[in-house]
C-alpha cells in the first residue's frame, strides 16, 4: 500500500504543478477563426522563393504567382474553411498556398507555387520550418491544404501559423482530392 | 530492514551498479524529454515546447482539447519529477513504476495510431528523437519496449545500494 501511495503522490504533485503551469502559459489546441482584415495588404510576394515550378509542371496557370493587391480583400470575406472554388479565386489572386502533407506526399506532387510546411517540419530540429516561415508574409492571404476529408494536418499547421502571427489563414477543406477532381493546376514530382 | 525492503534489496555490488546505470540512463532520458516538452522553442517564429507537444498529442485524436491542454504540461512534469527522484534514488521503485505506466500508455496510444493507419509524428521527445525518425511506426513500439526493460528491472529490484534510500 505504501508503494502505491508513493506512486499516487508523485502523480498528484505532477498534476498540481502541471495544472499551475498550464494556467500560467496556456496552449492553443483549436484553430481560432480568421480575424477580419482591416487594411489592404498585397499577397505574399515572397511565396515563390525557392519554389519555382519544375519543368515537369503538368499545367501552368497563367495567373499563378501573379500577386495582386486584390488577394487580401477577397480573403477577408472568407471564413476559416473554404471551398475549392474559393481557393481557386485566391490562387488566381496570388495567395500563398501551404502544403501540410508529409514529405513523401509533397514530393509526389502539389499545387503550383505552394510551399511545403508540415507539422512534422515544425517538430524537427533541422530548421526547415523556420526557413519557410521567414520566406512567408504573415499578412498575406494563406491557404493551407492536406489530403482532405479526415486529414488534420491542415488544422495543425493552421494553429502553428496563427502562433507565428499569420492573420489571413484559410483551410481548403476538400484538400488535394477536391482540388485535383476539379481539374485545377497541379504540379507533379520534381520540385524538392 | 523491513520485509518489503529485504524482498527488493539487491544481492551485490554488481547488481547495484547495474541498477545505478539503469537509473541514471532512464532519469537522464526522461529529464531530457521533459525539458524539450516544457522549454520554449529557440526561435521567435516557432511555437513553444508545450504548444508543440499539445499539437502532437492532439493529432493522436484520443483526448478532448481541454485535456490535451492540461496533459501537455502534466505529462512532462510527471516525467521530470519521477526522473529526478530516480536520479537521486528516492522512491525509485515508485518513480520507475509511474514512468513504466506512462510508457505503457504512450505505447497503447502509438498502437492505436498504427491501427488507424494515421500518418503523424510522435512528439515524444519534443523536437528530438531516439531511434525512430519520421511518422509513427512499429519502430516506436520497439523503442518503448527497450525503454521499459530498465524500468522493469528497477521496479523489480529497487534502487540498489547507490541511492539516498532503498525504500521503494
Amino acid at each position: 500500500m505504501a508503494f502505491l501511495g508513493r506512486v499516487l503522490l508523485i502523480a498528484f504533485v505532477a498534476l498540481l504543478v502541471g495544472a499551475w503551469d498550464s494556467a500560467r502559459r496556456p496552449v492553443q489546441t483549436a484553430a481560432r477563426p480568421v480575424a477580419p482584415a482591416t487594411s489592404t495588404t498585397p499577397a505574399s510576394s515572397t511565396q515563390t522563393q525557392g519554389q519555382t515550378p519544375s519543368p515537369t509542371t503538368e499545367t501552368s496557370p497563367a495567373t499563378a504567382g501573379a500577386a495582386t493587391p486584390s488577394a487580401t480583400p477577397a480573403a477577408a470575406t472568407l471564413g476559416k474553411d473554404i471551398t475549392v472554388a474559393q481557393a481557386k479565386t485566391l490562387f488566381d489572386a496570388g495567395a500563398t498556398f501551404v502544403d501540410a502533407r508529409s514529405d513523401a506526399e509533397w514530393a509526389s506532387g502539389h499545387i503550383p507555387l505552394a510551399v511545403h510546411l508540415s507539422g512534422e517540419m515544425f517538430s524537427a530540429t533541422d530548421g526547415r520550418a523556420t526557413d519557410v516561415l521567414r520566406q512567408l508574409d504573415p499578412g498575406a492571404a494563406t491557404v493551407i491544404y492536406c489530403g482532405g476529408g479526415d486529414c488534420h494536418a491542415s488544422e495543425q499547421v493552421y494553429i502553428y501559423l496563427q502562433q507565428a502571427g499569420f492573420s489571413q489563414l484559410h483551410i481548403l477543406t476538400d484538400g488535394v482530392p477536391g482540388w485535383t477532381a476539379a481539374g485545377l493546376p497541379w504540379e507533379k514530382a520534381g520540385t524538392p | 530492514m523491513t520485509r518489503e525492503a529485504e524482498h527488493i534489496a539487491p544481492r551485490g555490488t554488481i547488481e547495484s551498479l547495474v541498477l545505478l546505470v539503469c537509473r541514471l540512463a532512464i532519469a537522464g532520458l526522461f529529464l531530457f524529454s521533459a525539458w524539450n516538452k516544457l522549454y520554449p522553442a529557440p526561435s521567435d517564429v516557432l511555437p513553444s515546447g508545450p504548444q508543440q507537444f499539445a499539437l502532437a498529442m492532439k493529432s493522436f485524436e484520443l483526448l478532448p482539447d481541454h485535456l490535451v491542454a492540461l496533459m501537455a504540461f502534466v505529462v512532462p512534469w510527471c516525467e521530470a519529477i519521477a526522473a529526478a527522484l530516480l536520479l537521486v534514488g528516492i522512491w525509485a521503485r515508485a518513480s520507475a513504476f509511474l514512468l513504466l505506466t506512462m510508457l505503457t500508455a504512450f505505447t497503447l496510444a502509438v498502437a492505436s495510431v498504427l491501427a488507424r493507419q494515421m500518418n503523424i509524428t510522435c512528439g515524444c521527445f519534443g523536437n528530438f528523437h531516439l531511434l525512430c525518425k519520421g511518422p509513427i511506426s512499429t519502430c516506436k513500439v520497439i523503442e518503448n519496449g527497450v525503454l521499459a526493460l530498465p524500468l522493469l528491472l528497477i521496479v523489480a529490484r529497487g534502487s540498489g545500494v547507490f541511492a539516498l534510500t532503498r525504500r521503494g
